[in-house]
């Protein structure tokens, strides 16, 4: 086997929301968005629809979002399990202490700045839907 | 600034993949804005 890419696909209650999250408060770039009619892909939304998979990029990290209705569908082991997750998403990024002066002035779950035995500093903040984001860059 | 909207129809049976890569491509992608109304109520 040859591993080509991991991208964390999140199981949400609602598309536009979470990427209005990630735009606002990471500066993450919509890809594509699948709208309810599975029947093609956009990039920008239209106001009068719903959808259910959006992909978004920020430099080299990528994430998915599936509304939870399809995400049950396709990945059936979420069945009957609420959504969220016992993951932290950590992201090596350059600009850490600068992103954490933003983020702490919102109205927001998020942590202390620390710096760890093993040479990061860190923080963690929980998204929209409550899954947990790290931040982390190494100390100078 | 919104550079493109509306559906664009998968073309070719293209994978999850191949429709990342061309939309990638698509010129200004990258300066491409999510909400084309504007309205959208943040959180």
């Amino acid at each position: 086997m040859k591993a080509n890419k991991l991208t964390p696909n999140f199981e949400v209650e609602n598309i536009k929301q979470t990427v209005a999250f990630y735009t606002e408060n990471l500066g993450f770039k919509l890809v594509m968005a699948v709208p309810e009619s599975q029947d093609g892909i956009e990039q920008t939304f239209a106001e009068n629809k719903e959808y259910v998979y959006a992909m978004m990029q920020k430099d080299n990290v990528e994430l998915m979002f599936q509304r939870s209705d399809t995400f049950k569908n396709d990945v059936v082991f979420s069945k009957n399990l609420p959504v969220g997750a016992t993951v932290s998403f950590y992201m090596d990024i350059e600009g850490l202490k600068e992103l954490y002066e933003t983020l702490k002035n919102r109205n927001l779950q998020i942590t202390e700045l620390k710096t760890t035995w093993y040479g990061m500093q860190e923080f963690y903040v929980k998204d929209v839907n409550g899954y947990i984001l790290g931040f982390a860059e190494k100390t100078e | 600034m919104v550079i493109f909207s509306g559906l664009q129809k998968k073309p070719n049976n293209m994978n999850i993949e191949e429709l990342r890569n061309f939309c990638l491509s698509l010129k200004g992608a990258e300066e491409s804005m999510p909400f084309n109304d504007k309205k959208l109520e943040l959180l």
